[in-house]
C-alpha cells in the first residue's frame, strides 16, 4: 500500500510512521510512502551505514488507486472489534471511558505526546478516567523529559509508563475489566484485546484520546 | 496429503487475539495454548473439537497480531486444516511456517455449515463435504509448501535441509 500526495509529501515523519504502521490493519503486506528530503533528514540523522532510497517505477500497475478529500475528514475514531469500523468523532452518542492509552508503535512518538501535551496543558483528566501515557522508545522518553512534556502529564495527574507494548494487547498494565471502555491510539480494538472479552477499545488519535481523558467520554479536542 | 474431519464455522475477520488470547501468552507450550483456542471467538471450542476437525470461516482469517502462537495453539488443539475465504498474510505465512495447511475457498466457506464432514486433499485443492456429496475448488497448496506442512513447519524443514546438504 503506497501513500501518495500533497499532504502526505507535507507529514512530517512521525506523522507517516503512524500511517505506515496502520496499513497493515487494512491488511496490506506493508504501507510506504516515497522517500524524499524529510526521509532523508531522518536517514541521515541516524544510519550508521550507507544506504539507498528506491522510488516506485513509473509504469508500475496499482491495483487500484483511490483518492480521498483529506481536508473533508474529521478526526476519526475505530469502534470495537475492528479497525475498519471508523466513525467521525462527532456522529457519536455520549460514550462514557474508563481508560486512556495514550503511546504504543502506533501514536508514541514525539509529535504525538506534544499534541497531548498541549491538550492536557493546566487540565486534569476526570477523576473516573485513567489515562496512561507510553512513550514508543527511551530516546523519545528522554526527549519528552527534556521538553517538560511530564510535567503538563503529571499536572493533568495521568500516569507515565516506561515504553512498552503492555496495555496495547492486554499483556500488563492497564487490563481492562469486564464492562470497562478504553480509548487507545494503539493499532487493534478487537475481542478481548485490552483484556475481558466484555471490555470496549475504541481507537483514535493523540487528539481525540487527550480529549477523551479529560471530558471522561469519547470527545473530539474543538469541545475543550 | 488429504484430511478427513468435522467443520466448525466461523465468521469474517476473525482475529488473532481471538484465536488465542494475549491473556495466555506467558506460555509457549502448545498443549497450554490449545486449552485456549478460539477462547474469544467461542468458549467452548477448545472442550468441543475433536483431533482431525476442520475450520471454516469467511473472509480474512486470523487478522491482527501476528503471533505465530495463533496458528500453534489451532494445530495443537487438533485442527487438520483451516478453509477460509481469505487469510489475512501474516497469518497464512505463520500457518505454513508452523506446519498448519490452511486453503483459500470461497466456495467452502460459503457453503458449509458447522457439523458437516469434510474431505480435503491438499494436493488438487478439493474439498469434498461427505454430507451433501458436494465438491468445492480451492488453490491447490504447491509442493514445496506441503513439503513444510509435512515437516512440521519451516524451522525442522530449514533443519532437515542444513542436514542433507552437509
Amino acid at each position: 500500500m503506497e501513500f501518495a500526495g500533497p499532504v502526505i509529501a507535507q507529514l512530517s515523519m512521525d506523522q507517516r510512521l503512524t500511517m505506515a504502521n496502520m496499513a497493515i490493519e487494512a491488511g496490506a503486506k506493508n504501507g510506504i510512502i516515497a522517500p524524499d528530503e524529510c526521509t532523508r533528514a531522518f536517514v541521515e540523522e541516524r544510519a550508521q551505514r550507507s544506504y539507498q532510497f528506491y522510488q516506485s517505477d513509473a509504469d508500475a500497475q496499482y491495483e487500484q488507486v483511490i483518492t480521498y478529500h483529506v481536508s473533508e475528514i474529521e478526526p476519526q475514531v475505530a469502534l470495537p472489534p475492528s479497525p475498519a469500523n471508523s466513525q467521525p468523532v462527532s456522529s457519536l452518542d455520549e460514550i462514557p471511558i474508563d481508560q486512556v492509552v495514550i503511546g504504543s508503535c502506533t501514536n508514541g512518538r514525539i509529535e504525538d505526546l506534544r499534541l497531548a501535551a498541549q491538550l492536557l496543558k493546566s487540565r486534569r483528566v476526570a477523576p473516573r478516567v485513567r489515562c496512561l501515557i507510553i512513550p514508543a522508545t527511551q530516546a523519545i522518553y528522554r526527549q519528552a523529559v527534556d521538553e517538560g512534556l511530564f510535567t503538563i502529564f503529571l499536572e493533568a495527574e495521568a500516569a507515565i509508563s516506561t515504553p512498552t507494548c503492555g496495555p496495547c494487547l492486554g499483556g500488563y498494565m492497564g487490563i481492562l475489566a469486564a464492562g470497562e471502555r478504553a480509548v487507545a491510539t494503539t493499532n487493534r480494538n478487537f475481542v478481548g484485546r485490552m483484556g475481558h472479552p466484555e471490555s470496549e477499545v475504541y481507537l483514535a488519535s493523540p487528539a481525540v484520546a487527550a480529549a477523551s481523558a479529560v471530558l471522561g467520554r469519547i470527545a473530539s479536542p474543538e469541545e475543550l | 496429503m488429504k484430511f478427513t474431519g468435522k467443520a466448525w464455522k466461523f465468521g469474517a475477520d476473525i482475529d488473532t487475539d481471538a484465536i488465542i488470547p494475549a491473556r495466555y501468552l506467558n506460555t509457549s507450550d502448545p498443549k497450554e495454548l490449545a486449552q485456549h483456542c478460539m477462547e474469544d471467538a467461542d468458549p467452548k471450542f477448545a472442550q468441543k473439537v475433536s483431533p482431525g476437525d476442520v475450520i471454516v470461516a469467511d473472509k480474512n482469517f486470523g487478522c491482527g497480531s501476528s503471533r505465530e502462537h495463533a496458528p500453534i495453539a489451532l494445530k495443537a488443539a487438533g485442527v487438520s486444516c483451516v478453509i477460509a475465504a481469505s487469510f489475512a498474510r501474516i497469518f497464512y505465512r505463520n500457518a505454513f511456517n508452523t506446519g498448519l495447511p490452511i486453503l483459500e475457498s470461497e466456495e467452502a466457506a460459503a457453503d458449509v455449515v458447522t457439523g458437516e464432514q469434510l474431505e480435503i486433499d491438499l494436493d488438487t485443492g478439493i474439498i469434498i463435504n461427505k454430507s451433501r456429496n458436494l465438491t468445492y475448488k480451492a488453490q491447490p497448496v504447491p509442493p514445496f509448501m506441503q513439503e513444510l506442512v509435512a515437516g512440521g513447519g519451516l524451522i525442522p524443514y530449514v533443519m532437515k535441509r542444513l542436514d542433507t546438504s552437509r
